[in-house]
């Protein structure tokens, strides 16, 4: 009976508490009718477990269609309420694709060349000269290739 | 239609089944539940609390029964069958037939 009880939790949650107790008491009343009989036994066993399989999933689907319709009459009864939150919801899934997509471009996607983690930031150095004077002079690409 | 004549919990209900196609049909737990969800949500079937004498009854069982749009639902349907087994037979299918 534990195996049947296992069986059972593959049907949606709220349809097991209706009749996963009545369920039970039905294979409890085939197995007092099989009892003694080995073959009888393993027809049980087989019928309960072909059963599961092929009810639980439209079990689950018939309780995903029913909450949808739920949404759809509770939604269409309250326009307004319904256009808020298609506008919210619009609203902010359109703002999390575009940090996403910042995100993605400046710090997640590797740029688009060789060896980017040889890359250095072009500067400036400044030079002081004797009298005081100092000139500013560019770090050239061929100074940093040189480097590299 | 198991329930029609008096309310049925669900083994009663394979039973009757049964019975009346002769053994041909045979509901599992599974699909008869689903159907008695279903049909109580549409609001073909209803669970009564009429009861049968206790000493035969189990407490736990759950009684049900057909409801007046059940019925009309099913008298609905009777005639749709009727009408197609009707033109069934007026192209050659009848029974025992090529």
């Amino acid at each position: 009976m534990r195996f049947y009880r296992l069986l059972l939790r593959l049907y949606p949650a709220a349809f097991r508490a209706e009749y996963g107790d009545d369920m039970q008491a039905l294979f409890a009343e085939g197995r007092r009718a099989a009892a003694g009989r080995r073959a009888g036994l393993l027809a049980l066993w087989i019928e309960a477990v072909a059963d599961v399989l092929r009810n639980a999933v439209p079990a689950h689907w018939d309780i995903l269609r029913q909450d949808l319709r739920y949404a759809a009459r509770a939604l269409a009864s309250a326009p307004g309420f319904a256009l808020t939150v298609v506008l919210v919801s619009g609203l902010g899934i359109g703002a999390n694709t575009a940090v996403f997509t910042v995100l993605d471009a400046a710090l997640l996607r590797p740029l688009p060349f060789d060896r980017a983690d040889r890359l250095e930031v072009g500067n400036v150095v400044r030079v002081r000269f004797d009298r005081g004077r100092t000139q500013v002079f560019p770090v050239s690409p061929m100074e940093v290739v040189g480097r590299a | 239609m198991a329930v029609a004549d008096e309310p049925r919990h669900g083994y009663a209900i394979i039973q009757e089944v049964a019975a009346r196609t002769g053994g041909e049909l045979r509901l599992s737990a599974g699909t008869l539940y689903r159907s008695i969800q279903r049909m109580l949500e549409q609001g073909l079937l209803l669970e009564t609390r009429e009861r049968p004498a206790p000493e035969l009854d189990d407490e736990r069982r759950r009684y049900y029964r057909i409801t007046p749009f059940g019925a009309a639902v099913a008298r609905a349907e009777t005639r749709r069958l009727a009408h197609l087994v009707r033109l069934a037979r007026q192209r050659g299918f009848a029974p025992g037939r090529a």
